[in-house]
């Protein structure tokens, strides 16, 4: 059984956020109004964090996109009160959003702020229901909602690859931020399959993962950007 | 002893047991039934069949390949199309949000006539037959009197056939006025222009770069084909090529390339034109330039003596007497060792690329820097080599004969798209009858956008074409609305810097959501209706059959090939180094349906080092000393001098220099220096939500405009973080939520482009638009313009 994870190479990333807006499109979030957005209220499965340091002109800025980090041992599934969020045996944590009732218990409890509440109705205004994907729900007022890995995908791949009677192969399978990604910096795939892309990534030395010392376990897996390292011809030093 | 919640206990703990769950009524199944049929009443998922179909983005000049997909007729997402060589099936976040620009609830539905006035315009819906028919009579008239000449079209910067067809039909109508709204490339271009003699769009091999030194080029931005300059970023990165591309970034902000680059060299504003002939100094003074390139391909780099036996500086000797490294350190704020460094790093990883000077898509760089940035890349050898400056090839089939009026064409209007308002007011060389506004937005997205406003006024016809109402369209007399990129045909040609020759075509994706037209069709119609010479040389039915016609005459340049994978691109350029074209059709017909197919034909390969092509100067070299400068300032002397007395020209007014910056005022103590970021690169997209959300990345601002100032800075001036400030020029105020920013420099603040408009959808018209502020200083001595900086006080609101 594949256990999915995601490599991040922060080297690659270009702070775009094509990630954030493809998630969006893809899962059905709406926009909220710009008042609630000052609020803090944006619901964005992944977002680039800019994480700024320094003074001028010493510098430093490591933007970070952060979807959630689908943690082997994840805080936010212990505090749900209704079991309306779990970890599958893929190593998925979902979220059955008609189960939440809303309690948020699970915001607070994740150490990446990754879950976002609906504080309202969502709005989609004009013709904006018109480019609603058919494959994921719309979330109603009170739940809350988290990235998914876009698992309507990989219900869809398992399909097509039965009816073409083989197995799941790799790349069938990407979530939409991966899938975007202008500069290739996103990786998805099984873990636990040690030729996959994504297992080698994570193997290698430029290797690292959020919050690591909370022992949450994240299966989103970061590549150190390094340095630039003289012109030797060596490369990157990582 | 730990307590664990898990869903089974809590239902225990609160309701009692089993019994209290089927009591109270609300099982979970319940509670689930109940939530589903909350979002069925909320929203509506419509439904249907799947399919797939190739587009091309619009909504910059980058023009992505794009893939969508459609459930029944409706587009739901949009996503790269793996085929197209600009964006091999990335996409930029405006690609993404294409999909709102499609289904936008403030669009235009049908054509509009104002019945009102200019200064208080009222609306009416007609239909597209009295509005073209309303044209066609204007332009009859204008052209029976004899005054053809006096219709501009004002356009949006755009790859693609549409302004051959454009060019075409102002020809055949009889007017050599054809504009384009000023790019970010402008600077850079006429630096090509000055240099190398050549009017192509410049282009760069940076894929191929080992060492990248901008100059305040928005790189990760919006500038170029966006998602193009990323593919290349990510190549430079990509550990398992073995070697790193260094990306240097001089830049007073910390923009976002700054913080992605791997130096960020922190200079004064408008020193960039020094710091880079400082690197020069270095590179000839340690003898690190490519002598040999210098001594084959340019001109002017040592003292020489023109015909008459006169003397005549060089660049050599401008940098040794006045570039020196102290020199420049004092001018640019950077230290001189940095300097040093940065020209032995650049000579020893080549190829080397120069990129700049900075500039936004509004604000016209300073030509003089862009010269002294491209003498670098001369002295570093990279003109036309791999890795380095290339110039774009054209497309085949263009016939530049059917884009020019027969005969001897009147004298053009202006040069340029800044200069026509004065033009229009001055009625010099002549008044301008009718103005066509082709999604431009001059009023709103210029930098003398008021000075449009009131020129606008003063022509008697003015049309413009657009998806939604804009600043410009509310002084005009007509308003036809455009289709989006996903409802009608669409091409595009190569993207700014890229150098491959390129035609993306493809077909509606989805019917037109309301009564709109595109553009080309637009004027195709028009031509038919004009009758005469108009429709005789652009008869075509519609805009797919003028596509098809080009198509010809990409067929007869027997080159290239159809988009394919990365594999078949790799193919494809090994086959024609070689000699060989194994093209995968044999007729027309066969590469017109492979077009659509794949989205679009391309050159793959470019050929390096044809001097011919590159260097188009009087002397057929580079030149440091522009020739074509220094012939125009002897035009200039000699009208000044009535007679032609040889009047000396001053030598540093042809060679890249260092221009001397606007002097502060202590009543404006700050310089404001305008920001473009990605999500509305060229100013454009405010309109779509998703965009306004993910603006302002760096400092958590979305939907509104905000002034970047250094902590410092703000201290000084009493301004706390998240304060509404006035931010007031010589030419005005605009209000803004001050942001404290570590990256701004002390005593300059920013402002971000493409907030602020005043028509339109309301979500375009939030924030301030920083246009109207900025003040356009040039040169005393050449009149070319700046791009230094605005002086500015911020206070409190």
């Amino acid at each position: 059984m594949p256990r999915w994870g995601m490599v991040i190479d922060l080297a690659k990333c270009t702070a775009c956020q094509a990630c954030v807006v493809a998630c969006q499109t893809e899962n059905n979030v709406p926009c909220v109004p710009p008042e609630q957005a000052a609020r803090g209220r944006i619901i964005s499965w992944i977002s680039v964090l800019p994480q700024l340091e320094g003074e001028y002109p010493r510098l430093t800025m490591r933007p970070t996109p952060l979807p959630c980090v689908h943690c082997d041992n994840p805080p936010c599934i212990r505090v749900c009160p209704v079991g309306a969020t779990g970890i599958n045996p893929e190593g998925v944590v979902r979220q059955i959003f008609a189960r939440c009732i809303g309690c948020r218990y699970c915001t607070n409890a994740c150490p990446y702020t990754r879950r976002m509440f609906n504080w309202y109705r969502p709005e989609f205004p004009g013709e904006f229901t018109e480019a609603l994907n058919p494959d994921v729900s719309v979330r109603p007022k009170g739940v809350v909602e988290k990235c998914t890995l876009c698992h309507h995908r990989l219900q869809k791949a398992r399909d097509q690859a039965r009816a073409q009677n083989r197995e799941l192969a790799e790349g069938d399978y990407i979530p939409a931020c991966v899938e975007i990604c202008p500069a290739g910096a996103m990786y998805f795939g099984d873990l636990d399959d040690p030729n996959s892309t994504v297992a080698t990534l994570a193997r290698g030395r430029r290797a690292f993962r959020l919050l690591e010392e909370l022992g949450t376990k994240p299966k989103v897996i970061y590549l150190a950007q390094g340095e630039w390292s003289g012109g030797d011809g060596q490369g990157a030093r990582t | 002893m730990t307590f664990e919640f898990d869903r089974r206990s809590f239902l225990k703990f609160a309701l009692g047991g089993a019994a209290g769950t089927a009591a109270s009524g609300v099982s979970l199944k319940g509670l689930s039934d109940l939530n589903a049929a909350l979002a069925n009443e909320q929203v509506r998922v419509p439904t249907g069949p799947e399919s797939w179909a190739t587009s091309v983005c619009t909504l910059c000049p980058g023009g992505c390949g794009l893939r969508v997909r459609l459930i029944g007729q409706r587009a739901v997402k949009i996503q790269g199309n793996p085929l197209h060589p600009v964006n091999r099936g990335g996409l930029c976040p405006k690609g993404v949000a294409g999909l709102q620009e499609l289904y936008h609830p403030d669009r235009l539905h049908k054509p509009m006539r104002n019945a009102g006035s200019r200064d208080n315009p009222r609306w009416k819906e007609i239909s597209w037959e009295e509005a073209l028919g309303t044209i066609t009579g204007r332009l009859r008239g204008l052209r029976d009197g004899g005054e053809a000449r006096s219709l501009v079209v004002l356009d949006r910067p755009r790859s693609g056939l549409l302004p051959r067809l454009q060019r075409q039909f102002l020809a055949a109508y009889g007017s050599p006025n054809y504009l384009v709204m000023p790019t970010g490339m402008d600077a850079v271009q006429a630096a090509l222009r000055f240099q190398q003699g050549i009017t192509e769009p410049v282009a760069y091999d940076l894929a191929n770069s080992r060492y990248v030194l901008s100059f305040g080029v928005n790189l990760l931005e919006g500038w170029g084909a966006p998602v193009a300059v990323m593919r290349a970023f990510a190549r430079w990165r990509d550990v398992a090529s073995g070697r790193r591309t260094k990306l240097v970034q001089v830049e007073p902000r910390f923009s976002i390339t700054a913080a992605r680059a791997d130096e960020w060299v922190a200079l004064r504003p408008g020193t960039d034109a020094a710091l880079a002939l400082g690197i020069a100094y270095a590179l000839i003074s340690e003898g690190l330039y490519d002598a040999d390139f210098v001594r084959e391909h340019t001109f002017g780099f040592e003292d020489w003596r023109d015909a008459e036996g006169e003397f005549h500086l060089g660049f050599k000797s401008l940098v040794n007497s006045e570039y020196r490294l102290n020199d420049v350190s004092a001018i640019t704020g950077v230290p001189a060792d940095t300097i040093l460094r940065l020209a032995r790093e650049a000579a020893q990883n080549r190829p080397a690329v120069a990129l700049g000077d900075r500039q936004t898509s509004s604000l016209p760089g300073n030509p003089y820097a862009a010269m002294a940035v491209h003498s670098l890349n001369a002295l570093l050898g990279s003109i036309d080599l791999p890795g380095g400056v290339l110039v774009q090839q054209a497309l085949p089939g263009s016939n530049s004969d059917s884009e020019r009026s027969p005969g001897s064409p009147p004298p053009a209007l202006v040069l340029s798209a800044g200069e026509l308002p004065q033009a229009i007011l001055s009625r010099r060389p002549y008044g301008v009858q009718a103005l066509l506004l082709n999604q431009a937005d001059p009023v709103f997205s210029m930098v003398n956008g008021d000075e449009f406003r009131r020129a606008l006024r003063e022509v008697p016809f003015v049309v413009s074409l657009t998806a939604f109402l804009d600043d410009s369209s509310q002084l005009a007399d007509l308003v036809l609305p455009t289709a989006t990129a996903l409802e009608s045909w669409q091409d595009t040609g190569p993207p700014p810097a890229v150098a491959n020759a390129l035609l993306a075509i493809s077909p509606p994706v989805v019917r037109a959501r309301k009564d709109v037209r595109h553009p080309g069709d637009a004027l195709l119609a028009l031509a038919r209706s004009l009758g005469d010479k108009v429709a005789a040389a652009l008869p075509f039915a519609n805009y797919e059959a003028y596509l098809r016609r080009q198509v010809d005459g990409v067929f007869a340049a027997q080159a290239g090939a159809v988009f394919g994978s990365n594999l078949e691109e790799t193919w494809d350029r090994l086959m024609e180094r070689s000699g060989w074209w194994a093209p995968s059709y044999s007729t027309s017909e066969q590469l017109w349906e492979q077009v659509k197919q794949q989205g679009g034909w391309w050159e793959p390969a470019y050929s390096y080092g044809e001097w011919a092509r590159v260097f188009r100067t009087s002397s057929g070299r580079f030149e440091f000393y522009s020739q074509a400068l220094a012939q125009a300032a002897r035009q200039q002397a000699r009208a000044a001098h009535t007679g032609g007395s040889a009047a000396r020209i001053d030598d540093r007014a042809c060679l890249p220099h260092q221009t001397v910056l606007p002097e502060t005022s202590s009543n404006f103590p700050l310089l404001l220096l305008v920001v473009e970021q990605l999500p509305l690169s060229g100013g454009q997209g405010a309109h779509l939500p998703y965009l306004q959300q993910i603006a302002g990345e760096h400092l958590f601002a979305s939907w509104d405009s905000w002034l970047e100032i250094h902590p410092e800075t703000a201290h000084q001036f009493g301004i706390e973080d998240g304060a509404m400030v006035w931010v007031e020029s010589r030419r005005g105020r605009v209000q803004a939520r001050a942001r404290i920013y570590e990256g701004a420099r002390p005593g300059v603040v920013h402002l971000p482009l493409g907030y602020g408009r005043a028509t339109g959808s309301p979500w375009a018209c939030r924030g301030a638009n920083p246009l109207q502020i900025v003040e356009q200083q040039s040169d005393p001595v050449t009149g070319m313009p700046l791009n230094s900086g605005t002086h500015v006080k911020v206070y409190r609101a």
